[in-house]
């Protein structure tokens, strides 16, 4: 995965400035930064929700705006609010998904059983989405990204709604398939989770990479201090300082 | 908090709401884009065409009027205006308060704006006034339309210009007041009853029901008896020859009553319609602080009790390719949105009517049938552009934000808009075959009116779903609550002048009674091959070119990723 100098204007509003980032297979990568940063803005030129003003994201090798659909087929997309078709069902949104990824019949219909078996959904696989909590909502937007084993996993802000046990579980879901080579890119508030659990982050700033590398490697480098601690320092290291009034 | 201060609080609390609200409503119907601000204009384009329409309709029946009334000086012409005036203001209160009852319900019960202003320190009587004030200009927004000409034609006319418009704009204005609180009180009993969704889905249908029972009973009337001028001067006289009474305990007999008589420049008549006018907005706030505490007590039951709802969805059987994937979804879509049961149900009252109104044709000439021939295809056109509005028009929007989601998948936008428009088009073909052909039938036209006729209809019921297909996506709403208020835009204001436009030419393809009639009134050579080519090749490139618009512009367009 790969953005070659992608920029995105809107009007007179630089949200992404010539942001440069490659990503291998087999890499668990977290994107942090403070909100209006780009991250959303990063997640929507890879996924072809918008697209650049100039430069380009790839998708192994695949121009997401020129080729979108050879470039989304390699993709599992997690939005940062799950909406769902509110009137379908979470089985038929992932046997909708499915299909669409080319899966078919009863080999379709045992995935979808895994992987609603895996977020806990069996009971609430025949409810409509519009009447399911925001976390049951958010655990079927990602059965949806795991159901075709794409080999790129975009998720952002995953684990917003889900609770403890279901973020460990997807932690553990998401070093799996990291460690059987599929990238995965996430964007997250939860600096102590991107340290925790990345091969590599980067840290974006007002639509500019500010920061990139190994957690450990930010430690130990030029960057001195934790990941929290630079994030800090680099988007507003008054913020710190200031007493609490 | 002392009155003292809370009062400044409220106003400036209305200020900043209010400004909000129009600066909203402003953004909506203005927006940032191009293509939306050329829809809005043609939109307003038409609305300012249709007052004209109206403005010269209202001319021409005030010029007969006065040319009768110089004939037959037994007639009482205040009294017909009167009466006049109550028949058309009791038609007013009784589509108003069924109008304002399904929007009620929206506003009072199903409202995001709602959701977000509860929590904040507010009066609920403020809200629940707010929400009524909402649903008051929502609902009668449309009747400004058809209102609006008709004060102005009557201040023009009036010997006091002034004096007629205030009074007549007052009563209009007392009786949209009184229907919409007494559509939002029922609103409140009706969703203490039953859930909103199915409330709303409810008085949906009675809306349709109210409006087809009126159309069948106007039809039953056989309004083209006014044709006849023997009949017609009877039903003048039986209006006019006697004097209305006194007005009873009915507002809209008062409403008429002052109207009338500021018209005609009776004693007390403009202070009776602003005595009206205040009474209402009394009745309102009165109404308001009585049902405030209520439409809380509803609201809280209703919320707390959403969750535990089922879905209730069929696992379904799994899918043997996308094409029939796609094609499930969009039925299973389409079939569980919560106001399809009551469109079409209204829109099945008004296909039962008009196969009724088969029997009525005149079928004894043939020029008769030949032009009726053509008007019931232009009829059944409507009816099938009146259905792709509801049901093509919003089906790209009714993705709402799961569009976010969809957009990612490796789906070609031009395939989904095929599937989509596929799903739409075949019943209305089947449609435009029924109607066409049981008016056909009861004609009984020649061989080739019904080959044409058929020809029509088919080539109309397959460009019309495509082109309400095609504008509701390039017009996205993906904000839009429901289905029902995609289509409430300029852009499916833009789809319904076309899509009406190409259906109601049809009649002029089918008739030749008719083409002759646009012949000497045109002064152009019209030969009946150059007609039917030129309507076919135009409604293949408004099927075609926006469907196809359309698919480009969802695989390049940028969407709201958050």
């Amino acid at each position: 995965m790969v953005f070659e100098r992608a920029t995105k204007r809107y009007r007179t509003l630089t949200a992404l400035d010539s942001f440069e980032l490659s990503i291998e297979p087999g890499t668990l990568f977290s994107l942090v930064g403070p909100n209006g940063a780009g991250k959303t803005t990063a997640i929507g030129l890879l996924t072809g929700l918008i697209h650049p003003t100039s430069g380009a994201a790839r998708v192994f090798g695949f121009d997401v705006a020129r080729e979108p659909l050879a470039a989304k087929a390699c993709i599992g997309f997690v939005p940062d609010r799950p909406y769902l078709w509110p009137k379908w069902t979470p089985r038929e949104t992932l046997r909708f998904v499915g299909t669409v990824f080319g899966a078919r019949g009863a080999a379709l219909e045992k995935r979808i059983d895994n992987e609603l078996s895996a977020f806990g959904l069996l009971d609430s696989g025949n409810l409509r989405n519009e009447v399911l909590s925001h976390g049951t909502r958010q655990k079927v937007a990602l059965a949806q990204a795991f159901l075709h084993e794409p080999s790129l996993y975009i998720l952002d802000e995953p684990m917003v709604g889900l609770d403890p046990l279901a973020q460990l579980q997807l932690i553990r879901r998401l070093q799996e398939k990291a460690s059987a080579g599929a990238a995965v890119f996430l964007t997250t508030h939860q600096l102590a989770l991107a340290e925790q659990v990345s091969h590599r982050a980067a840290l974006l700033i007002k639509g500019r990479l500010a920061a990139v590398g190994t957690p450990a490697a930010m430690r130990g480098g030029g960057l001195q201090g934790s990941l929290s601690e630079l994030f800090f320092r680099l988007t507003d290291g008054s913020a710190l300082e200031a007493p609490l009034d | 908090m002392s009155a003292s201060t809370a009062f400044p609080l409220a106003a400036r609390r209305f200020r900043v709401g209010a400004s909000n609200g129009f600066r909203s409503a402003f953004r909506t119907a203005w927006s940032s884009r191009p293509r939306d601000r050329i829809a809005a204009i043609i939109a307003l384009a038409g609305c300012l065409a249709f007052c004209a329409l109206e403005l010269a309709a209202l001319e021409a029946v005030l010029r007969l009027a006065a040319t009768a009334s110089t004939q037959l000086p037994e007639l009482r012409i205040d009294a017909l205006v009167e009466r006049c005036l109550i028949g058309g203001f009791t038609a007013l209160f009784l589509l108003s308060l069924l109008g304002n009852l399904t929007t009620a319900v929206s506003n009072l019960f199903l409202s995001e704006d709602l959701d977000a202003r509860l929590p904040l320190p507010i009066p609920h009587r403020s809200l629940f006034t707010r929400q009524l004030l909402l649903t008051l200009v929502v609902a009668s927004g449309p009747m400004l339309l058809i209102g609006a000409p008709v004060v102005l034609v009557a201040a023009r006319h009036a010997s006091e210009p002034i004096r007629a418009a205030v009074a007549l704009s007052a009563a209009i204005a007392s009786i949209l007041i009184v229907a919409a609180t007494l559509a939002s009180l029922g609103a409140v009993l009706l969703v203490a009853l039953i859930p909103p969704h199915r409330a709303r889905l409810l008085t949906a249908f009675l809306s349709a029901a109210g409006l087809a029972i009126a159309l069948i009973s106007f039809r039953g009337a056989r309004p083209e008896q006014v044709l006849d001028p023997a009949t017609a001067l009877s039903i003048v006289m039986a209006l006019a020859a006697t004097e209305v009474p006194p007005p009873g305990l009915l507002p809209t007999d008062w409403a008429a009553h002052a109207a009338a008589g500021a018209l005609f420049q009776r004693p007390f008549a403009l202070t009776t319609a602003l005595l009206l006018l205040l009474v209402s907005v009394l009745v309102l706030l009165a109404g308001a602080a009585l049902a405030a505490p209520l439409h809380l007590r509803v609201y809280r039951e209703v919320r707390s009790g959403a969750g535990a709802s089922s879905g209730g969805g069929a696992s379904g059987r799994p899918a043997r390719s996308l094409g029939s994937m796609l094609l499930r979804a969009e039925i299973i879509s389409v079939a569980r949105e919560a106001s399809t049961p009551a469109q079409l149900g209204s829109l099945a009252a008004v296909f039962v009517l008009d196969l009724l109104n088969v029997h009525f044709l005149p079928a004894s000439d043939a020029t008769a049938r030949d032009l009726l021939a053509g008007l019931q295809t232009a009829l059944g056109l409507f009816l099938v552009s009146a259905l792709s509005l509801r049901f093509a028009y919003p089906s790209v929007s009714s993705d709402g934000r799961s569009a976010s989601l969809l957009r990612t998948l490796p789906l070609s936008p031009a395939r989904h808009l095929a599937a989509r428009t596929m799903v739409r088009a075949v019943p209305a073909v089947l449609i435009a075959l029924i109607l066409i052909g049981a008016s056909d039938a009861a004609l009984h036209v020649t061989h080739r009116t019904l080959r044409l006729s058929i020809l029509i209809g088919v080539l109309g019921a397959i460009a019309i779903p495509s082109l309400q297909m095609g504008l509701g996506a390039l017009f996205p709403k993906y904000a839009a609550p429901h289905a029902v208020s995609v289509a409430l835009g300029p852009g499916g204001l833009f789809a319904m002048t076309l899509s009406t436009a190409l259906a109601l030419s049809a009649a002029f393809v089918v008739s030749h009674e008719l083409r002759g009639l646009a012949e000497s009134v045109s002064g152009l050579t019209m030969s009946a091959r150059t007609v039917l080519l030129g309507w076919c090749g135009i409604a293949l490139v408004l099927g075609a070119v926006p469907l196809l618009l359309a698919a480009r512009s969802l695989g390049r367009s940028d969407l709201p990723t958050s």
